[in-house]
């Protein structure tokens, strides 16, 4: 009886995941979907992996996720433009000095330290020497590695740092006063912090980034093919193998003793602190790691949309509550529902993007306005607020999201029947 | 209290015996003196610290992990596992050997208080006294426990099983040298388990000795009358 069960669950996991990728595939031609939409999936996906690791196993409710993946973009658009412009300076001494002759007019009379501070604080130094910088890095095996590591590293490091200074003072609330907590450290930080103070990564302006990959000549053709540059098909590399790293990761937690023990702090953290468990330090960490890969996320989108603003790009509607939805949808607790519902939830709002214009000239003698306004409204509205029903009907309805939590895996059927 | 027995804690409604266990395993802090186990003031240390001192309560209304298994809630209850970490978790075989005779205890207390047929069940699908059990099986876990509190183990739990309990529980206290710290209003199974007795009235110690001595206190009889 039992293993007919788990036989027809695993049929089902199994139908839901073909049932998947034919949709994904079919997606293709029926949205007008690119590789820079497989790229967005990639990097919304270890969001919401790093979202629910944190709010649906250990239940810390991170309503301030856009920040920390803006700290990985700072990390390639405020950090790396800087780290590439020592290297290039380091590699090739008097570049800083070229750059002044040849730029007389904006760098004639800047200090060194000055030049480093408007390379990713000023719009058109910053936009003149990215370029520059990215031309030389490019070139250099040498130079790109480093830097790819640098930024990835500072990503890591200046996320799980960003996790834990949001926790401190947060990690001993109540689970309510914690969503706020995080949502307020989140705008202060984003809004306020990073957008209105230039001399981090040009403020309200943005910064270019200085992309870190290797110039691969061999992907210009497969690029040319699928319709985008070589870069992009290595940001979306990248982004592939740390979604497939954090997945790992994710769901070897969730079904070990620890995956058990985060969902039972989640359920009741008095209880499991009477049990022993130190509920502080546990949060700090998950918050730590969390917020780390939420980072990553973000240096690895930043690669590929080369001008980031902070408050503009990384707004709390994408990157904090369309995750949470995505995470609600797909099943809280349950790696495999966080991915599903990612990929559903952005194939929705692409298909109300896609298909406005023609549902808009359907209504729009009904509504006694014009096509193409219609079209716009709908385009910039419809696809949120869909996602705001979407929420409320699964919260009333199937609470429990697409797939729901499972009890954590520590040990094989097998191993288990011999134990009873 | 009497170490390595049992001693049974008595006392009308609301006269401070949960309050009581709170303040020792550190859910509650107390508004005046101190607290000290083994030597040692623990009044500022928090639960989990105690915990670590060998310190163990249940709740007398069971706070169960209502999206885990029956079985994922009894097996939490064992500490130490080396694979409750954000590291060591990714490692199967540093934790596996623990795991398994953590789950085949667990399946033992399950099998003791009659819940391993429900192993796989939510607390929520639980009757009232299948719930006290399960809290009861999550208490009986933790490794190396010094001192047990246990509020109202058998309360809506049938005779039969209830006496089968309180025998475990003296069994358990005498051969593993722990002291168990026992409230039931159900004097008339729990008194012939106990060692020793303490009853309380508005919040104070009121009568301390032999069980049945206590119980015939005229003190404690009065205050039972609510007078
Ligand atoms: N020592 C005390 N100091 C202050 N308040 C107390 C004290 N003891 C008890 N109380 C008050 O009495 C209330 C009930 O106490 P408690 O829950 O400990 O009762 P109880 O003896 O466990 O009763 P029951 O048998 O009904 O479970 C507490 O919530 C608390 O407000
Ligand atoms: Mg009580």
């Amino acid at each position: 009886m039992a293993s007919l069960i788990g036989r027809y669950l695993r049929l089902q996991s199994l139908l839901i995941v073909v049932i998947a990728v034919v949709a994904i595939i079919l997606a293709f031609p029926l949205l007008g979907l690119t590789i820079t939409d497989v790229f967005s999936i990639t990097t919304i996906l270890i969001v919401v992996l790093a979202l629910n690791f944190m709010a649906g196993y250990a239940g810390i409710p991170n309503f301030g996720m856009a920040l920390f993946v803006y700290i990985g973009a700072f990390a390639l658009a405020g950090v790396g433009t800087r780290i590439a412009l020592a290297l290039v300076e380091i590699a090739s001494p008097g570049f800083i000095e070229l750059m002044r002759s040849s730029y007389p007019v904006i760098l004639g009379d800047s200090g060194s330290f000055e030049v480093f501070v408007r390379v990713a604080g000023d719009p058109m130094v910053n936009r003149i020497m990215s370029r520059e910088v990215e031309s030389v890095i490019e070139a250099s095996p040498i130079l790109s590695l480093t830097l790819t590591l640098a930024v990835f590293g500072f990503a890591m490091i200046a996320g799980a740092l960003t996790g834990i200074l949001a926790s401190l003072a947060a990690v001993r609330l109540r689970e309510d006063y914690l969503a706020i907590v995080l949502l307020a450290f989140s705008e202060l930080m984003v809004s306020v912090v990073f957008d209105q103070t230039d001399a981090l990564a040009g403020g309200p302006n943005g910064a270019w980034v200085v992309r870190p990959w290797l110039k691969i000549n061999a992907l210009e053709g497969l690029a040319r093919l699928l319709g985008t540059i070589p870069d992009v098909l290595i940001s979306l590399a990248v982004g592939l193998a740390v979604l497939a790293v954090c997945f790992i990761y994710v769901e070897r937690i969730a079904n070990s003793p620890m995956g058990r023990m985060l969902r039972a702090m989640r359920d009741d953290d008095l209880a499991i602190g009477v049990y022993g468990r130190d509920v502080a330090m546990t949060r700090l960490k998950i918050m730590a790691i969390g917020a780390a890969m939420a980072s990553i996320a973000g240096a690895i989108h930043a690669s590929v949309y080369i001008l980031v603003k902070a408050a503009d790009t990384y707004d709390r509607v994408t990157w904090t509550f369309i995750p949470w939805a995505m995470m609600i949808l797909g099943g809280m607790a349950n790696n495999w529902g966080a991915v599903l519902g990612g990929i559903a939830v952005y194939l929705g709002r692409k298909a109300i993007y896609y298909y406005s214009p023609t549902i808009a000239s359907a209504i729009s003698p009904i509504l006694g306005i014009e096509a193409s306004v219609a079209g716009d409204i709908l385009r910039a509205q419809l696809p949120n607020i869909l996602v705001g029903v979407l929420i409320i009907l699964v919260l009333y309805l199937r609470p429990q999201g697409i797939i729901p939590e499972k009890p954590s895996r520590t040990l094989s059927k097998k191993d288990i029947e011999e134990l009873t | 209290m009497p170490r390595g027995k049992v001693t049974l804690l008595i006392g009308p409604n609301g006269s401070g015996k949960t309050t009581l266990i709170n303040v020792i395993s550190g859910v509650l802090s107390p508004d005046g003196g101190s607290i000290i186990f083994e030597g040692e003031d623990i009044t500022r240390l928090s639960p989990h610290e105690r915990f670590k001192r060998g310190i163990v309560r249940s709740f007398q209304i069971p706070r169960l992990f209502q999206n885990l298994s029956v079985m994922e809630n009894t097996i939490v209850g064992r500490d130490g596992n080396p694979g409750e970490s954000v590291v060591r978790g990714l490692f199967k075989s540093l934790w596996v050997e623990f795991e398994k005779k953590a789950f085949s205890d667990t399946f033992g207390k399950l099998e003791f208080t009659g819940l391993k047929r429900l192993s796989e069940r939510k607390p929520g699908e639980l009757s009232g006294g299948q719930m006290k059990l399960l809290e009861l099986s999550r208490t009986l876990m933790p490794l190396n426990p010094k001192l047990v509190l246990i509020d109202e183990p058998i309360a809506g739990v049938n005779p039969a099983l209830a006496h089968e309990i309180l025998a475990s529980i003296k069994k358990v206290s005498a051969e593993l040298n722990v002291t168990f710290l026992i409230v039931e209003h159900r004097l008339d199974i729990a008194v012939e388990y106990a060692d020793y007795a303490y009853a309380m009235h508005l919040g104070r110690v009121i009568a301390a000795g032999e069980p049945r001595k206590v119980l015939e206190d005229p003190k404690v009889i009065e205050s039972y009358l609510g007078v």
